[in-house]
């Protein structure tokens, strides 16, 4: 019996496993090609027995392969030629299987010579497996893009929802200054005018005097508030828009002392500027002086007569702080919690049994945020209170 | 001992610079840890966390002396090294294809390291097809059906690809009965190298 006849006999079993197998004599002579190859290669056994494999596989001579190959006829270890990295060794000959894949594994096994070794290639198709693991990395791909997106959903929802509690919160605030902040002091206002108009000839002239200042008092009162509310409700609606601009920040400072500097010698308060004349901020300075403003006024009405309020600022590389001190009643750290907050009415009165709002407070935060700021309150109660707030200013300044 | 150290030093330097040559990367490696322990504390000697899952590549050999030969890598860096290898981005998760081909690397380093010692000791070796395994370290050996007997002889060296920030375990352990005869090569091997000397 001829060689390759002796082969097909001993390795006949063969032919009826599920994975290819070829057997190479050293010079790539195919003298084993089983059933499942012929398929898988659409090449019979009598075209390529006997033949060289080269002849139909040309990408075996390559010399990647050619070198693994040879130390397999030496009896040199195995080889594995995995589907990643050796796509279609065995199938690029025919056309319509460059969808199958496929690991091939390579052993020498003694041939029939002495001393001389064949190479057993075992060719697995992992086709299917292949196919399922794409599928399941897309399907993996989408389930992840859908839970991201479901993510980003959810945090739009979270993030309107948030809007909308503090739309609410807006809201109630307009309506409670309404309804209380703005009717009590205009009722008053009617009815010491009245008063005064009724019975103008009961008054003495001093009399008169004192509800002209009461009714003056009045009046202030209801213009910073009415002010305040304006440019609050036009910040709600999205109207203001910061117009920076360069300013010494201790005139900004001088500015708002001048305004309330008559509310605080009333009170016997003193006032101190204590900005270094060289700090120029880079700001909205309309808004800049509501905030010193709102925060001075609101220093005076919660400082003892007799006490001080004193404006002063540290400068950093990109923004100062500015810092409102007083020695005035303090605040619990319950009532600090509760400021800047819209969502949380709160107002207490002054020394003097002013009355505020707490809009002022949530007007100035709103106005330092747009300036890309961070406003913030120390304070020790029967002490005093410390409002800091940061603001950009002229780098070189 | 000292020749087996030094001849796994001179096997496990071949498939470093095989290593060197598939990445581009400096391979550092360090000094080879053998000695005869008991089987069941094969584990113990492997200084990889114990819950990381282990991805492994086992050739097992027998002929003129028994034993397997295994590279190992945590399964993190295994993904990341045929990614590196494939030239693909960076996945998680080990699959089927990347597993096929971490073996055909891994075939490729234990060629080099028992084809250098077989080639050194003059051996006709029979190898098994290498398999790819997943395992907690401490599982690791308890189901090589390989380990027989009470002690084993182990030899082990950790190395690392530094630009890819990967370090694995070449791993060869060779069973008891058929250790003396190694020992004898072995023992030839040192005389022909003073000889030499």
């Amino acid at each position: 019996m001829k060689n390759l006849d002796l082969v097909q006999f001993n390795y006949e079993y063969l032919d009826h496993l599920p994975i290819g197998i070829v057997i190479l004599s050293k010079n790539y002579k195919v003298i084993y090609w089983n059933s499942f190859m012929e398929t898988w290669a659409n090449i019979s056994k009598d075209r390529i027995l006997g033949n060289s494999l080269l002849d139909f596989f040309p990408d075996f001579n390559k010399s990647s392969f050619s070198i693994l190959i040879e130390q397999i006829f030496e009896g040199g270890p195995p080889v594995i030629l995995s589907s990643q990295l050796h796509k279609n060794i065995f199938t690029n000959s025919s056309g319509n299987s460059s969808q199958k894949v496929h690991n091939t594994y390579v052993k020498a096994v003694p041939s029939l010579e002495p001393n001389e070794y064949y190479a057993l290639f075992s060719v697995d198709d992992v086709t299917a497996l292949t196919h399922r693991i794409r599928d399941y990395k897309l399907m993996r791909d989408q389930a992840l893009e859908e839970v991201e997106n479901r993510k980003k959903a959810e945090s739009a929802l979270k993030e309107s929802e948030k809007k909308l509690i503090e739309l609410n919160a807006t809201k109630d605030k307009f309506f409670s200054i309404i309804a209380h902040d703005l009717k009590n002091p205009i009722g008053a206002f009617m009815n010491v005018s009245e008063l005064l108009a009724n019975m103008y000839e009961t008054f003495s002239k001093e009399e008169i005097l004192e509800i002209l200042h009461e009714i003056n008092s009045y009046a202030k009162r209801l213009f910073s508030l009415l002010e305040n509310l304006l440019i609050w409700s036009k910040s709600q609606t999205g109207k203001i828009e910061i117009d920076p601009d360069l300013e010494k920040l201790d005139l900004v400072v001088s500015n708002c002392i001048s305004i309330l500097d008559l509310s605080a010698e009333n009170k016997k308060i003193k006032l101190i500027n204590d900005v270094d004349p060289n700090i120029v901020i880079n700001a909205d300075i309309n808004m800049i002086t509501t905030v010193i403003r709102n925060l001075m006024s609101n220093s005076i009405k919660y400082t003892m007569p007799g006490g001080e309020v004193k404006v002063s600022a540290v400068k950093d590389t990109k923004f100062v702080e500015v810092v409102v001190s007083d020695s005035g009643i303090g605040m619990s750290p319950e009532t600090i919690g509760k400021l800047f907050r819209i969502d949380q009415h709160h107002t207490t009165p002054g020394t003097s049994n002013e009355k505020g709002t707490g809009l002022g407070l949530i007007l100035c935060k709103e106005f330092v945020e747009k300036h890309n700021g961070r406003i913030w309150v120390t304070s020790v109660e029967d002490k005093g209170s410390e409002f800091h707030f940061t603001v950009p200013m002229k780098e070189d300044s | 001992m000292d020749s087996l150290r030094e001849i796994i030093n001179i096997g496990v330097g071949r498939a470093a610079a095989v290593l060197h040559k598939m990445f581009g990367s400096h391979i550092k490696l360090f000094v080879p840890f053998v000695n005869v322990i008991p089987s069941d504390d094969l584990y113990k000697h492997i200084t990889h966390d114990q819950n990381e899952i282990i991805s492994s590549v086992k050739m097992s050999f027998n002929g003129e002396f028994s034993g397997f030969a295994k590279v190992m890598f945590p399964t993190e860096s295994a993904v990341k090294l045929v990614s590196a290898f494939a030239e693909e981005d960076i996945e998680e998760d080990m699959d089927e294809v990347k597993s096929a081909t971490l073996t055909e690397i891994g075939n490729i380093l234990l060629n080099s390291l028992m084809g250098t010692i077989a080639n050194l000791l003059e051996l006709r070796i029979n190898y098994a097809i290498p398999s790819y395994g997943e395992k907690k370290i401490e599982k690791m050996f308890k189901f090589d059906n390989f380990i027989l007997d009470n002690m084993s002889v182990i030899g082990m060296t950790r190395f690392m690809i530094e630009n890819l920030d990967i370090s694995g375990d070449f791993v060869i352990l060779f069973r008891i009965g058929s250790f003396e005869k190694f020992i004898d090569m072995v023992n030839t091997f040192g005389e022909i190298g003073e000889d030499a000397e």
